[in-house]
């Protein structure tokens, strides 16, 4: 009996993909290229990523009663299973990218003699815990992990008022061209969303639905950068390996607590946690469709444990996985452009029969 | 990184906790956990035994920036 | 006949009543407590009343049963059925019914009825005179409040049941029986209000309560494990409280109440997470104090789960998170402890719980001296010794004071042993050690069930109309609904309206 995920944790696992490591690398990059106006950056890449979801929404619509992953298996199986594949292929990469970065930051903030390998094990086996618990689980927990950071992240400007210095985010407008392509560097991260259409296998995907959630994620993207901007300058935060560690490390309420930078910081861990765990559920899945017979549950720890080698081999160093930023949209911006437009142009409903598979 | 221990810790963890499940499952799961755990093994022996190691990372870098 | 043929009667009376009063004394063979009362009647019949001394109200026996009978024998002489027109017309207490099988009048027996047999007559007489003493309704010891009824439940489960009928004067309110317990045979009811309880956690409750085989139930405890949901689950699924009015209010919101013989404490379900979190002095005081406490109560929730593990994580491993002089201070007064962070902190911790279990046994003169202040005059004493030191031993005294703000002592044992894993984790990886035992927590807790309804219902699945409810307390003109897992009548009140104030709105009328 699968329970329904409501709207409010799509929502929630919208922000999370946007937020949790979104926030991390592109800055630096989105700055070097727009400079003060790297803060539009990210709008403008949320709303350039809502093509790629209003065509796969149109898709949806032409099966109104099944998921798309359904749709894809049934009506294409070779075209569904591929698209898949290159699914699972693309968010390998993503899980083994933030299982290093995840754990390359906690080694270089928090545990430095503590070795890799075991904190990545720890993540992982959190991630495992996710998957083997289910969707439902899962999505329930981001709903009560998630919001402690984003309400957060959304009380920042007032406790950094005394810092900032407006003076940094003028002449505005000046590049406009730089701002084009510091949304390209956002819509890299902002990509990922794609996984969100297919992730619930019984649940249609309608993009009304998350449009809030993505709204929620453009926001808190934006405080943070502008943060950086405000606080820092650009010269100064193109220097950082992670800008928003660097940011909330300003905040100081009194001579007291000056040091809320280590709450936010474990406030914000549970996000990383919960999208590793979010795209290993995923990617278990495009492993029960892809090889026939196949349990979810069971193939999470392989999955995971591949993904934890493969996020130690991938990777030169931790600033490589900043330095890939650049790369991303190349990489993910085809991506995401290539399969809802293959899927759009491709995948329609049989004409000679009336009825379309059910199967509720 | 020297050897290869981790690793197989890690399996060995993960099959101890999960054999009930592999036993009573269809036999595509234990293969399929079997290549995966093969691949992730050496991987891992490679990784540690060459130290100028092709990274798909650098591969993407190269290309692209 | 050997003994257990004894022990279990099949068959039913005979006509001699020296046959019948013989297999039943064989029955209870070394019972000195069963009486076996002779008696002969004006006309000549025999008779023999059975009880056993104790569990019956002798005074109504003798009342109500034994004189109309010995005053009514010269009326039974031609009867076909004296057994029955004894019972429905000459005997005047409030229950009574005629038996024929042996296995029947033993259990009446056991039950506190007396039993009339009569010679030639193959039919017994049960007399429901149920009495005996048992400890009458008081206060309650485990779950006091400055504001609310002060009556608690008792062990006898008829007076349960008539307190909560004082509470509910309504049919609708149901109360099934079952009975559990070979030995035992404790009468359990299933309480409930129909209409507005799901009836399918109803029938879910009933099925798994008539399907525990036990020797026998001497507690709600044991019904407890046999029908919950998750048994290896750490967090208590069904709430137990001694208070009739808790139990009424559990009535009222739609879950199910299981009353149970022996034990003034009654289960309820279904529970979330959060109503662990409330007193019932949350919802008699007005909603300002309310909300107040409630989150007082949650913030010392966290305290009680995370500040040990905090301390350590910080001492440990992120000691810059600490202001220059704090730091300076734990350091000069860790510098001779022989011992890391967190074996300091097991030591006072474990040296806690000692003494708190340890003051729950100790007479009431020094039980409350002993807890409290025995922690700190130990933990002084051990800081003084040099094993531990001054900043543990206040941080594990306000983790204690902290957990005993707990209003549930179910939901208080469990924090409390979570706080050991938190500190184990806290001990080998600092703040994410305690943030994936955060994580581990609510992945355990978001996957509970309370018979079918999810733990953490309220936030997630978010219900909006329950919000009302959860982490505040909306006033009571405004709680128009009951909570979202009773069935389908979820209005409480015709329409939440703010009282008016009438006059008294400007200042009143007064000069």
């Amino acid at each position: 009996m699968q329970q329904n995920v409501s709207k409010l944790q799509t929502n929630m696992i919208a922000v999370l993909f946007m937020v949790s490591i979104g926030i991390k690398h592109p800055p630096v990059p989105m700055i070097l290229a727009a400079r003060q106006d790297a803060w539009m950056g990210y709008i403008v890449a949320g709303i350039a990523v809502l093509l790629p979801l209003w065509l796969m929404d149109a898709v949806q619509r032409r099966f109104p009663d099944v998921s798309l992953v359904e749709a894809m298996i049934s009506r294409r199986p070779w075209v569904g299973k591929g698209v898949l594949l290159l699914y699972g292929f693309v968010f390998f990469f993503t899980i083994s990218h933030d299982i290093r970065f995840l754990v390359s930051l906690l080694s270089v903030y928090l545990l430095p003699m503590t070795p890799l390998f075991v904190l990545a094990g720890t993540a992982v086996f959190t991630a495992v815990l996710f998957v083997k618990s289910g969707i439902v689980v899962t999505a329930r927990a981001s709903v009560i992990l998630g919001p402690p950071f984003v309400v957060m992240v959304f009380f920042l400007p007032a406790l950094l008022t005394g810092q900032a210095r407006l003076a940094f985010l003028s002449p505005v407008l000046e590049r406009p061209l730089g701002v084009a392509e510091a949304s390209l560097y956002a819509f890299g991260h902002f990509a990922e969303l794609m996984l969100i259409p297919l992730l619930f296998g019984q649940r249609t995907f309608r993009l009304a639905e998350i449009l809030p959630g993505i709204a929620v994620g453009i926001a808190v993207t934006t405080i943070m950068i502008l943060g950086e901007l405000v606080l820092f300058g650009p010269d100064l935060t193109t220097m950082f390996w992670d800008p928003p560690y660097e940011l909330i490390r300003q905040l100081r309420v009194t001579d007291f607590l000056d040091r809320l930078d280590m709450v936010i910081a474990a406030a914000w861990m549970p996000t990383a946690l919960l999208k590793i765990g979010i795209t290993l559920y995923f990617l278990c899945q495009v492993a029960c469709l892809i090889v026939p017979n196949l349990n979810a549950k069971l193939a999470a720890a392989p999955v995971g444990i591949l993904a934890l080698v493969c996020s130690m081999w991938f990777f030169d160093s931790a600033v490589q996985l900043g330095e890939l930023t650049e790369s991303r949209p190349i990489l993910f911006g085809v991506f995401a452009l290539f399969v809802p437009l293959l899927l759009f142009v491709v995948l329609r409903p049989k004409k000679t029969k009336n009825k379309v598979l059910h199967r509720k | 990184m020297k050897d290869f221990a981790p690793v197989v810790v890690l399996i060995v963890l993960a099959l101890v906790s999960e054999w009930k499940g592999y036993k009573s499952a269809v036999a595509a799961n234990r293969w399929f956990a079997a290549a995966l755990y093969t691949a992730s093994i050496l991987i891992w022996v490679w990784m540690t035994s060459r130290p100028d190691l092709p990274r798909p990372g650098n591969w993407i870098d190269g290309i692209f920036r | 006949m050997s003994n257990k043929e004894a022990a279990i009667p099949t068959g039913k009376l005979v006509l001699e009543l020296d046959r019948n009063v013989q297999t039943l004394q064989d029955v209870f063979t070394d019972c000195a407590d069963v009486i076996f009362r002779q008696l002969t009647l004006v006309n000549g019949t025999k008779a023999c009343l059975i009880y056993i001394g104790g569990l019956v109200e002798t005074k109504e026996l003798s009342d109500n049963a034994l004189r109309p009978f010995i005053e009514a024998s010269t009326a039974l002489g031609d009867e076909s059925s004296p057994a029955k027109l004894l019972s429905e017309s000459l005997l005047s207490v409030p229950s009574s019914t005629t038996f024929t099988r042996l296995a029947d009048i033993v259990s009446e027996l056991t039950e506190g009825s007396a039993v009339l047999l009569m010679d030639q007559c193959a039919e017994a007489v049960i007399v429901r005179v149920k009495g005996g003493s048992r400890r009458s309704v008081e206060q309650s010891t485990t779950e006091v409040s400055i504001r609310g009824p002060k009556e608690a439940f008792t062990e006898d489960i008829q007076k349960n049941t008539a307190l909560l009928r004082f509470k509910m004067k309504t049919p609708q309110l149901k109360m099934v029986s079952a009975l559990v317990g070979e030995q035992t045979k404790t009468t359990v009811y299933v309480a409930y209000l129909k209409d507005v309880a799901d009836e399918q956690i109803v029938q879910k409750v009933l099925e798994r309560i008539r399907a525990i085989q036990i020797d026998g139930v001497l507690e709600s405890g044991y019904i407890e494990e046999f029908i919950e949901d998750h048994p290896f689950s750490p967090f208590p699924q069904l709430q137990y409280t001694e208070r009739p009015d808790t139990a009424a209010a559990m009535l009222l919101e739609g879950r199910v109440i299981v009353l149970v013989d022996g034990t003034p404490f009654v289960l309820s379900g279904p529970i979330t997470f959060w109503q662990l979190m409330h007193s019932s002095e949350d919802y008699y005081e007005r909603y300002f104090i309310g909300n107040l406490l409630r989150w007082l109560r949650y913030s010392f929730l966290f305290v009680a789960l995370y500040l040990p593990a905090l301390y350590i994580a910080v001492t440990t491993f992120h000691q810059d998170m600490l202001p220059t002089s704090l730091v300076f201070s734990i350091a000069a007064a860790r510098e001779a402890i022989p011992f890391p962070a967190l074996i300091e902190a097991l030591i006072m911790e474990i040296s806690f719980e000692a003494l708190r279990e340890a003051g729950i046994r100790l007479p009431k003169v020094i039980g409350q001296a002993v807890s409290i202040l025995g922690a700190l005059v130990i933990g002084q004493s051990a800081v003084e010794a040099g094993i531990v030191s001054a900043p543990v031993v206040i941080v594990v005294s306000l983790t204690g004071i902290a957990s005993f703000t707990i209003p549930r002592f179910n939901l208080a044992i469990t924090v409390r042993m979570l706080r050991f894993p938190l500190m184990l984790l806290a001990s080998m990886f600092g703040v994410y050690g305690v943030v994936m035992g955060t994580v581990w927590t609510v992945i355990h807790l978001c996957g509970l069930t309370s018979l079918g309804v999810p733990y953490l219902t309220g936030v997630a699945p978010f219900r909006k109309g329950d919000q009302k409810d959860i982490l505040i307390r909306a006033p009571w003109w405004a709680m128009s609904r009951r909570p979202s897992f009773s069935s389908r009548n979820r209005n409480r009140m015709k329409n939440g309206r703010l009282s008016q104030g009438g006059d008294s709105k400007d200042g009143g009328k007064s000069p």
